[in-house]
């Protein structure tokens, strides 16, 4: 599970990416992390997995705090980052192996991982190949095994579903799915509001670093009679 | 802005360090600057403005008015064969292989447009240690000749006009050079169709003219200072004749540098020239290879893998082995590490070759070697001197330590969410440093010393003592990297040639050598110890810097990566 309590950043003393934010995400739950480009969702991925520190409050992941206890956090956490063109020079394989003993994760828990997923990715016979060959789908596919390999109790995604053909969107989907399914914690962001729709328990829309709206999305559809959810963005993200 | 202009300043950002990067390194860079500028520009400055004056004042003396300007000429064609040399690689990566061409290349702009301000910029990163080694050898030559020689002729306005306009286009020529050559080399190398055989194509052919030109230099007769001024004098040094085919901007300069007015204008046309034909190939030349290297890295293996090659693949190891594995293969499979921070610890030896010819006439080596023979206390003292100052540069010089933050570039963040504390990766990348550097130094020490029968015990020393050195220049290397590390290149070429952190630490470096040695000859020459006390103190000094940067890195050093913000 996550906590996020009271959270504000600032760069460079200047800009104001977040200003007290607050939410949580609990075992078991999937929630789609919305909001405009520029609204503070990188920032906050960047906060709840160690990259960023904040300049107040606290990011509690799996019980663990981010900046007190950060290596036990991390080592809970499953992170996709929104750019997966990390270590090109590595191939697939090397690549996994890497992170496997990173996270500590053994090797026969690694094989049956990395077997399973590899298939359902297809991307078993590109994993002998330098990830610089790669497609951008198949490096974010990459990511999504490499991420899973340590079977985190938080998974968190920036962005996932970027580059993905429709096969891989929809595994990816089912992934996040049979993820919380088993107990764990999916976060993701996202600008796909139809992806948040169908997917998520709960969803997180801020703007400008401020939280708009946390909750589930029939509630908020109850709360806008006869509108989608896009109006129902689109009005939250344009008031002033 | 003016297309070119904006193409010039496109091109050559990513050398220059960005906004953040400038705040965070202000002080740090000031001083460190400052340091560079007193430990290396003025001291090579001076010896190059010193060389030339010292050779052009023995020809004035000699009377020889028609070839005062040889020596001159041959620093400049060191300077300029040290252009080509290393340009080639700059020339090649500008042109072919940064990213921006990802951008410029669907725009509707000229090739030669394109190139032109690639050439511009290319000259201009190139062009602060040119310039400064061009500003000193004129004014070692102005110094040298004087307004008014005994056998007549003198400076006058002419070599005023000729000096500033030597040192702001001198990179001219020789880039041109690497430019013409790069472009036909690629135009017909398309076949090759991929980055990465191209520039391990380039780095070999780098090496294997270094080596050439060490061989051809001829100089097994050795170097005698009057065999050598009495040849520049009757332009019977043969290398020169050569260079000043080659490099025909060079003795247009030196004549121009002597009072003459038509080599003057001569010079600004050859330069033109050459810009010229640089542009008019590049109009030719330049898409055709650029669009086939478009593809270059390849397509990802189609063939199906079996699951036993899968399960044989994915082996467990402690987070450090993974993380000096993964750096050596990165370091291994980047062309531009691969031969600025490995290839580069092969090509002492060339250089000791070198060293070796120079001093056949004197048989310097020779008599040192016979005095290490027999146990010689000062040569013994030097020797060991000689092995800790130079295990410390060589190491600063791979810039595998000074980079090794540098390196990690816009995935930083991954350093930094990975569940290994900071310290384990730094300690990673230490390794990956002291095992290239110290590989190729203990192979260097223990083959020299065998091959010599230098007493065993010695040679066990020295070999200690510089996996200490390169221990400590590592961790240097690496704290100086945590301070400002350049995260924000376009190519790993520039990661390591727009990275400051190499002349810092090269700074650092000498500043810490040259104390050892004075407290160590002071030592010797004024306390009269025994050099066994002097060696065992030196010894504990190389640990003890070892110990504490080491430390630094720790505390200081960590704390910089995580107050790292991207």
């Amino acid at each position: 599970m996550i906590e996020f309590k009271g959270v504000s950043k600032t760069y460079n003393g200047k800009v104001k990416a977040l200003d007290n934010l607050n939410f949580s995400v609990g075992d078991g739950e999937l929630v789609g992390f919305i909001g405009p480009n520029g609204s503070g969702k990188t920032t906050t991925i960047k906060l709840l997995c160690g990259v960023l520190k904040p300049d107040k409050g606290s990011v509690v992941v799996n019980g663990f705090d981010v900046n007190k206890e950060p290596l036990q956090a991390k080592a809970s956490i499953g992170y996709i980052a929104d750019n997966p063109d990390v270590f090109l020079r590595l191939k697939g394989v090397e690549f996994l192996n890497f992170i496997g003993d990173v996270y500590n994760t053994p090797a026969d828990e690694r094989k049956k991982t990395v077997s399973e997923l590899a298939e359902r990715f297809e991307l078993t016979s590109a994993l002998d190949s330098q990830i610089l060959s790669y497609s951008h789908g198949m490096r974010q596919k990459l990511m999504v095994i490499a991420a899973l390999m340590h079977k985190p109790k938080v998974w968190i995604l920036d962005e996932p579903m970027t580059g993905l053909d429709p096969k891989s969107s929809f595994e990816l989907k089912a992934l996040m799915r049979e993820h919380t399914k088993a107990g764990n914690s999916v976060f993701f962001s996202t600008h796909v509001l139809e992806v948040a729709e169908k997917l998520c328990d709960k969803v997180v829309i801020i703007k400008k670093g401020h939280k708009l709206y946390d909750g589930t999305l029939a509630e908020l559809e109850k709360r806008n009679k006869d509108k989608n959810l896009e109006d129902i963005f689109l009005e939250l993200t344009n008031k002033k | 802005m003016n297309v070119f202009l904006q193409l010039v300043k496109i091109t050559g950002s990513s050398v220059e360090p960005s906004v953040d990067e400038k705040k965070r390194s202000k002080a740090f860079g000031v001083v460190m600057g400052i340091l560079i500028m007193l430990l290396i520009f003025i001291p090579v400055a001076f010896f190059v403005g010193f060389m030339v004056y010292a050779l052009t004042n023995g020809l004035v003396n000699l009377g020889g008015e028609d070839s005062v300007s040889a020596g001159l000429s041959l620093m400049l064609h060191i300077v300029a064969l040290f252009s080509v040399v290393f340009g080639f690689s700059v020339v090649m990566s500008v042109f072919y292989f940064s990213s921006d061409l990802n951008y410029l290349l669907p725009l509707p702009i000229s090739p030669m447009k394109i190139i032109g301000a690639k050439l511009a910029s290319t000259m201009l990163s190139e062009n602060v240690m040119e310039c400064i080694l061009v500003f000193s050898a004129l004014v070692g030559f102005m110094i040298g000749y004087g307004f008014d020689p005994p056998a007549g002729g003198g400076i006058n306005a002419v070599s005023f006009i000729a000096a500033v306009f030597g040192v702001v286009t001198f990179p001219v020529v020789p880039i041109s050079y690497c430019a013409v050559i790069c472009l036909i080399v690629m135009y017909f190398s398309k076949f090759l169709k991929n980055k990465d055989r191209v520039s391990k194509l380039t780095a070999f052919s780098t090496i294997a003219i270094l080596i050439v030109l060490v061989v051809c230099l001829n100089l097994s007769n050795g170097f005698d200072t009057n065999v050598f001024v009495n040849q520049l004098m009757n332009n019977e040094l043969r290398i020169v004749n050569v260079l000043d085919k080659i490099f025909f901007n060079v003795p247009l300069l030196s004549h121009a540098m002597a009072g003459s007015i038509v080599s003057l204008l001569l010079y600004i046309v050859v330069n033109a020239a050459s810009v010229g034909i640089v542009l008019l190939l590049a109009s030719k030349l330049y898409f055709p290879a650029v669009i086939a290297l478009g593809g270059g890295e390849g397509a990802a293996s189609t063939k199906e893998e079996s699951g036993e090659k899968l399960d044989r693949q994915l082996k467990q190891s402690s987070p450090l082995m993974t993380y000096f594995k993964k750096e050596l293969k990165i370091l291994f499979r980047t062309p531009a590490y691969m031969s600025n921070c490995i290839g580069i610890n092969l090509i002492w030896p060339i250089f000791i070759y070198l060293f070796f010819i120079l001093q056949k006439q004197s048989n310097f080596l020779g008599d040192t070697i016979d005095k290490l023979q027999t146990a010689d206390e000062e040569t013994v003292l030097y020797a060991t001197l000689l092995v800790f100052g130079s295990s410390v540069i060589l190491t600063a010089l791979n810039c595998l330590a000074s980079s090794a933050v540098t390196r990690e570039g816009r995935h930083f963040e991954v350093m930094k969410y990975m569940p290994v504390d900071i310290m384990t990766q730094l300690n990673s990348k230490a390794l990956v440093s002291i095992v290239i550097s110290g590989i190729g130094l203990v192979i260097y020490i223990v083959t020299a010393f065998t091959i010599i029968h230098i007493d065993f015990r010695l040679t066990i020393y020295c070999v200690l003592l510089s996996v200490l050195a390169v221990i400590y220049s590592t961790y240097l290397g690496i704290y100086i990297d945590t301070i400002n590390p350049k995260l924000i290149w376009e190519d790993e070429v520039n990661a390591l040639r727009g990275n400051y952190h190499v002349f810092y630490n090269m700074a650092m470096e000498l500043i810490l050598t040259a104390v050892v040695c004075a407290l160590s000859i002071g030592l010797y020459k004024l306390g009269f110890l025994p050099v066994f006390f002097i060696q065992t103190v030196i010894m504990l000094i190389a640990a003890y810097l070892s110990f504490q940067f080491y430390l630094m890195c720790k505390t200081k050093g960590v704390k910089n990566i995580e107050n790292i913000e991207m």
